[in-house]
Order: structure tokens, then C-alpha cells, then sequence
């Protein structure tokens, strides 16, 4: 049989359509093909949630500044006085080369400096994301203080890095700023204990202080300070949801359970994340894998600050200068884990708290280089209001104190003054913030009490 | 104008469009495709390398997978009457846990061949049907250990949602149950397929000279549900991978390769016996399934 003209006419019809339709549908698949594939590929990034993110020269500061002139000592613990010299340092000087020193005294007899005394010892990791280092290898694989000669107008200018617990130390050559320069040859060749400056830095007259030959030389006020009390109140950081969003990386996958209405627990099989309506508590638990290679964290501190900043970060709000700060970093070999502790840092001082639940620490687990654990308060300090100024011990007391307590005193790594949260019912106010002095044990920074007066000081203001 | 004889120039136009789009297609899906052969070929390579033993064959196509939420059930008195009215058995509710004694022990004609016990399965217990063998219990080869799955995929190694069953000489006398209401959540996700998931564990030297993989199956786990008394589980797509080595008396290792985010965790054979046994004891006020004259003194 013969298909007519119109028959064949409504044949190509057909044909054209389908045609059409099928180099639609390819174009589709081809459009669709790679996309797909790269998307498998890439794993989804959690949304960072916070207040703002912060440079790792805002949360690497040391906790003491010494002035050495004249084989003599001025120091402050302030926060904002360290904080001015220790950031015209971070950003004034260029590093160019290292040696190693092995003779500790060859690095002591240095003359006019200052000096900075960080609260726990840092990564050269984190040295290079401090300052600008023109050279790769570092020697010193971990420091706790950095001494910074009198910078003179010339070119050689040294600082010196020390490791405080293994006794070893280098020198680098560095390039100063024209700032820098300048300040030494105005400000610190000028130094005046007795001046308004002076005063406002709380910079104190001290004294040397060193209990035995392998322990660190530590600078004490020879007068006691008087350091302000505070009694203040919290305020909720945020709701669950936005934690929530930000720690796991798929949302559709995660499921929560209510515990008595205690607590939430929030899970999706892999990662935990509780929070505690007692204490406004929260932890997150992210199980690393447990293969056979296990290996060492190759950059703790950097890494956990990189998870803070994304995961509701060290500034706790806008409106004041409370925020997180590295204070300390235990390795543990044995686990291959590294724990990093920020402390909240509020009227120029560390706060530290007896609870381990508390406001006092943002604390970071790291394991296989992932984050293992976290855990924070999410509350944040409201308000605070002076109370009270407390007289701390000076140096002859403080020497008194030392030998009082139940440790040896060859294990102090570090001491400092810093703020107690008593959080004891009879007050108005929901904590108070007593100052005293805190020494570091095994890496534990313990209040430092006396036996009959049990913070150490005496209360000299009014009520 | 022609209509006619544009219809004729489209046509031909539209054909060899085609053909070129078709060809685009084709050479794509050969370049994706010898990229995963590639991928196995040196896996295969290293394996034969290390002289690993394993099921020849890989499957490289992955294919797709939700994550699961599993509800704690709490069976009801309804349940139990049910159960009790069907079959023969005296059943003790004990909030999550439901703990039976067969009035009349039910034979099984081969305890050791796992499907034997699908007709005691599916008469005897709530929702029988889903679960599956696992393995006897370490010390006693008489206890079973039958775990649930979710559209035939086991979840591996939850106490939530597991069946133990007693026999005495070769007849069931009593079984403990917890069961977990589960169900899809999420979207579907594109899974790591075998390969792949043996090819991490050769990049992390879990499976190493001379080991024999002796069984890979994909199924649902938890890496977080070990510590506290939770109602809702979520069970993430999971290969379980079983190593062994003859040669170094090794035990039997097993692998949990999330198929999703490519973590891995392990356990050996040994420890999760030791573990189980060790949950079982602490519930002083449960029978214990591993001794059953306990279950029957309960009565």
C-alpha cells in the first residue's frame, strides 16, 4: 500500500516533533551530567553562625607584660595595657632568621626589653599567622615568651623566643617599623613608674622571682595592687537552633530528643549536640574515626580557633570588651588529642571558675584533626558594676602563700591575677568577680589561697 | 513559503543535532566510567599486591540511601495480649524490653542455618519478619543474636532494635526483644559504593598484607548511642566490613565505613560481645539472655 502525500506530510510532522523532543531531552542530560558529579563530589560546608569572626592576633595574647630597664622590673597583668604594646609588636616587625640558643643564660643578659609572657605555650604555627616571617622553618617547635630587646635605630635588631618548660630558646632577626622604633627611643627610653601612664597601665614595681633553677623566672608586683570587684549578671547567648545549624551539616537528618526537660539532645548518627537547660550548658560531640593510623593533630590552636570563629565565636557581644582568649593547650601523646581552652577575659582580667560548667572557658577537643568535642555556656555577661576594690597580695606575701601551698613550687608554670566567679546565693547580683592571684600547675590554673583568709587579699573598698 | 520542504530541512538538521548531542552523551558517560574502572583496576592491583583475599567483582556503582530515625518502642499490654492469644508464650513487659518464655519450646530443624528460625520468626515474635540472624553469642552458642533491618539492610550493633533468643537442645525457649520504629528522613543520598569504601580502608592500612575481607554488607549505624538512654536514634548508611587474618591469629576485625562522610570505625569481634555482655549484667533487674533459667525463674 501507498501513502498518500498527506499521509507522508503527517509523517514528517511526527517525526519533526520527536526530533525536536528527543534533542531537547539530550541537551537536558548533557546540561544535567557534570554538575550532578561534581556535586557528590564536594561535601556541604556548615553555615557559620556568631556575632563576628576574629583575627588570630585577638585571641593569642600574652598575659603578662614586664618592662626591663636599668636592671629593673615594671609589669602589668592588664589586658588593655598588654594589649596595646603587644599589638604595635604583632604588626611592627618583620621576621627574617632564627638561631637556636641552647644556653639559657646567654639568652637572660639582655638588657633594657620588654618582655611578654603568654598564659600557655603556642605552635610556631601560630607564630607565622602572628607575625610576617620571610623564612619557612622554625626551629623552637613551641614558645611561651617572646623578649623584645630595646629596638635601636639600626638595622640587626633581635627578639628572643623561649620555651620556659624544656629550657631552650632562639633568636630572630627581625626588621622593626618605623613605629616601633620610634616608641622605644620616646616612649620606653622615657619610662616613668611614677607617671599618669604608668599608673593607668597599672604598671607595678617588681620583683624577680625564681623558685628553682629549672623553674621560669616569674615578675611580681612588689606592692600589692588594688584590683576592683565586680558583681554582674548573664544574659542567654542564643537559641538552640542557631548551634544547631551551624554543627551539623545536613539539616534533614537530624533528630531530637527531650530528656525531662533538662536537657536537649540533638543527633543525626554521627555527631552529638546537647544542651542543658540547668546550667545553659552546651556540648558537642563529633566521634572522630578510630582507624589504625591515628596520627598527632598537625595545628591544634589554629584549628580549634578556626571552629570557634565559625561556631559562634570568642566576642561574646558588640557592646563591650569581653571575649575569649587562648589560655591553655594540653597535648596528650598517649591519645593523640589536644585541648584547647579560650578564657573569657572581662574588666582587663582572666576569669576563672571552680565549676567545670561555667562561663570561664570555651573549650575545644581535638582528635585525628577534627574537632571532637566543644563545649561552651551559651550565656554571656550582661552587665557588670564595680563593687568593691580588693587589695591583692604583694610580692613578700605572695613568696608566703607559695610556701603555704600543697604543691611543689618547682611546678608553677605560669602565674597571674585574675578574676574568681563566686557565685554564692547571698548577693545581689547573679555572680560577683573577686580578683586573686592564680599559679598554673600541670597545666591548671589553680587559685592561689591562703590558709586563713581564703581568697588571698584583703577588701579595702566600700560597699 | 514551502512548508513542506522546511519540514524535510528541520528534520534533517534536528537528526544530525541529535546525532551530535547523542555522541556528547555517550563519550561522557565512557570517560565517567573508565575513571571508576580505573579506579577499581588499582584497587584490584593493590589488593592482589597485599595479597588480599577478597569477593572478586567490586560493585562501583553507587547507588542512593536515606538516613533513619528509629523510635524506641514501648510495647503496649494490646501487643502483648495479641502475642500471648496467638502463639503460646508468657511474655514480661519491662518498659522497652519485652522478655518471653515459650509454653511449648518451638523445634528448629538446623540452628546453625540462619534461615531455620523465619518460621519461629514470623509466628512468635512482633514484627518477626524484620529481623535478621547476626551471630551466636561468643560464650554460648546456644543464645542468637538476631538483629532488625530497615528494608532488608541490618542495623549493626544497637541494642535498641535486637533479638535474643535462647535455644534448649535445638528448640527455642524463650527470647528477649527491643524494637525500634524506624523510617526514612532526609533526602536520598548518593552512597560510596564497595569499592571505594575498600579502597579507604587500603588508604588508611586497615586492610593490610595478607588480610582476608571476609564479608562486606551496607546497613545502618550510629557512632553516638552508646552512653545515655535515648528514645530517638538516627542510623546513618554504613558498610560493615569484616577483616580477618589467618596468618598473624589476629581477631576478627570489623570495619563501620560511613557511606555518606567516609569516617571509619572499628571494633574488634571480641569487644562487642564483651560489651553486650557487660550492658546485660548491669541490668541486674532484667533477666539475663545469656543464662536462661533465669527467664524461667522469672516466672
Amino acid at each position: 500500500m501507498r501513502m498518500t502525500k498527506k499521509q507522508f506530510e503527517n509523517f514528517k510532522t511526527i517525526l519533526l516533533n520527536v526530533l525536536v523532543l528527543t534533542s531537547l531531552f539530550l541537551t537536558w542530560q548533557i546540561w544535567t551530567f557534570e554538575p550532578e558529579y561534581e556535586k557528590e563530589a564536594a561535601p556541604t560546608e556548615a553555615s557559620p553562625v556568631g556575632i563576628q569572626e576574629v583575627n588570630i592576633s585577638d585571641v593569642v595574647k600574652p598575659n603578662q607584660l614586664v618592662y626591663h630597664i636599668d636592671n629593673q622590673h615594671f609589669t602589668s597583668f592588664n589586658f588593655n595595657a598588654i594589649n596595646e604594646f603587644y599589638n604595635e609588636f604583632i604588626s611592627g616587625i618583620k621576621i627574617k632568621s632564627f638561631t637556636v640558643e641552647n644556653d639559657m643564660e646567654d639568652l637572660e643578659g639582655r638588657g633594657d626589653s620588654v618582655e611578654l609572657i603568654f598564659p600557655t605555650l603556642l605552635s610556631n604555627d601560630v607564630l607565622k599567622k602572628l607575625v610576617s616571617i620571610s623564612k619557612d622553618d622554625i626551629p623552637l617547635p613551641t614558645f611561651d615568651r617572646i623578649i623584645i630587646p630595646s629596638i635601636a635605630s639600626g638595622k640587626n635588631n633581635e627578639i628572643i623566643l623561649l620555651n620556659t618548660s624544656s629550657q631552650v630558646g632562639m633568636r630572630a632577626t627581625i626588621e622593626a617599623s618605623s613605629k616601633m622604633k620610634e616608641w622605644y627611643a620616646n616612649v620606653f627610653s622615657s619610662f616613668d613608674i611614677t607617671s599618669n601612664e604608668a599608673e593607668e597601665m597599672e604598671m607595678a614595681r617588681a620583683k624577680e622571682l625564681q623558685v628553682s633553677d629549672k623553674s621560669p623566672v616569674f615578675y611580681l608586683p612588689i606592692q600589692g595592687q588594688s584590683i576592683a570587684s565586680f558583681g554582674g549578671s548573664t544574659d542567654e547567648l542564643a537559641n538552640e537552633e542557631d548551634f544547631k545549624e551551624a554543627l551539623f551539616p545536613e539539616q534533614d537528618t537530624v533528630e531530637k530528643n527531650t530528656f525531662n526537660n533538662i536537657s536537649d539532645l540533638y543527633t543525626d548518627g554521627s555527631r552529638d549536640l546537647t544542651f542543658n537547660y540547668d546550667n545553659e550548658y552546651m556540648v558537642f560531640k563529633n566521634p572522630p574515626s578510630t582507624s589504625s593510623q591515628f596520627d598527632a593533630n598537625e595545628s591544634p590552636i589554629l584549628d580549634a580557633y578556626g571552629f570557634i570563629n565559625k561556631h559562634f565565636g570568642f566576642r561574646v557581644t558588640d557592646l563591650n570588651d569581653d571575649k575569649y582568649v587562648l589560655s591553655e593547650w594540653v597535648t596528650s601523646s598517649q591519645k593523640n588529642t589536644d585541648q584547647i581552652t579560650f578564657r573569657l577575659y572581662t574588666e582587663g582580667y582572666p576569669v576563672y571558675s571552680s565549676s567545670t560548667e561555667d562561663l570561664d572557658e570555651v573549650n575545644v577537643t581535638l582528635e585525628n584533626n577534627d574537632v571532637s568535642t566543644y563545649k561552651r555556656m551559651l550565656k554571656i555577661i550582661q552587665y557588670t558594676k564595680e563593687i568593691s576594690e580588693r587589695q591583692l597580695p604583694g610580692y613578700e606575701e605572695v613568696e608566703g602563700l607559695l610556701e603555704e601551698g600543697s604543691f611543689k613550687t618547682s611546678e608553677i608554670q605560669n602565674m597571674t591575677v585574675g578574676y574568681t566567679i563566686d557565685r554564692s546565693a547571698n548577693q545581689p547580683y547573679d555572680f560577683s568577680l573577686i580578683p586573686q592571684w592564680f599559679v598554673k600547675l600541670n597545666g591548671t590554673w589553680t587559685p592561689l589561697q591562703s590558709t586563713s583568709n581564703a581568697l588571698g587579699g584583703e577588701e579595702v573598698g566600700l560597699e | 513559503m514551502d512548508w513542506n520542504r522546511t519540514k524535510t530541512i528541520l528534520i534533517l538538521t534536528f537528526l544530525v543535532f541529535n546525532i551530535f548531542l547523542a555522541s556528547d552523551l555517550f563519550k561522557k558517560q565512557t570517560e565517567l566510567s573508565e575513571i571508576e574502572q580505573q579506579k577499581q583496576v588499582t584497587i584490584e592491583d593493590q589488593l592482589k599486591n597485599l595479597n588480599v583475599t577478597y569477593e572478586k567483582n567490586l560493585p562501583v556503582q553507587s547507588e542512593k540511601m536515606s538516613f533513619i530515625s528509629g523510635d524506641v518502642h514501648e510495647f503496649t499490654e494490646e501487643e502483648e495480649k495479641t502475642l500471648e492469644e496467638g502463639t503460646s508464650q508468657d511474655i514480661t513487659l519491662d518498659g522497652e524490653k519485652l522478655v518471653s518464655t515459650l509454653k511449648k519450646p518451638f523445634p528448629i530443624s538446623d540452628p546453625k542455618e540462619p534461615s531455620a528460625f523465619s518460621i519461629f520468626l514470623e509466628t512468635y515474635v512482633y514484627e518477626g519478619g524484620k529481623y535478621q540472624y547476626y551471630g551466636p553469642a561468643e560464650n554460648n552458642p546456644n543464645i542468637k543474636y538476631f538483629v532488625e533491618t530497615f528494608e532488608d539492610r541490618p542495623i549493626y550493633s544497637q541494642e535498641s532494635g535486637m533479638l535474643i533468643v535462647t535455644l534448649e537442645d535445638d528448640k527455642v525457649v524463650s527470647y528477649t526483644q527491643t524494637y525500634l520504629s524506624l523510617q526514612k528522613i532526609g533526602k536520598e543520598r548518593k552512597i560510596d559504593p564497595a569499592s571505594e569504601t575498600i579502597g579507604l580502608l587500603l588508604n588508611q592500612q586497615d586492610i593490610g598484607l595478607n588480610d582476608e575481607v571476609e564479608n562486606m554488607s551496607i546497613g545502618y549505624y550510629t557512632t553516638v548511642a552508646n552512653e545515655d538512654e535515648r528514645d530517638t536514634f538516627v542510623f546513618v548508611p554504613t558498610w560493615q566490613v569484616v577483616v580477618s587474618n589467618k596468618k598473624n591469629d589476629d581477631p576478627e576485625k570489623n570495619y563501620y565505613v560511613n557511606a555518606i562522610e567516609k569516617t571509619v570505625f572499628s571494633d574488634t569481634e571480641e569487644s562487642i560481645e564483651g560489651e553486650q555482655e557487660e550492658k546485660e549484667s548491669d541490668n541486674s533487674d532484667q533477666p539475663d539472655p545469656s543464662k536462661p533459667k533465669t527467664v524461667t525463674s522469672d516466672e
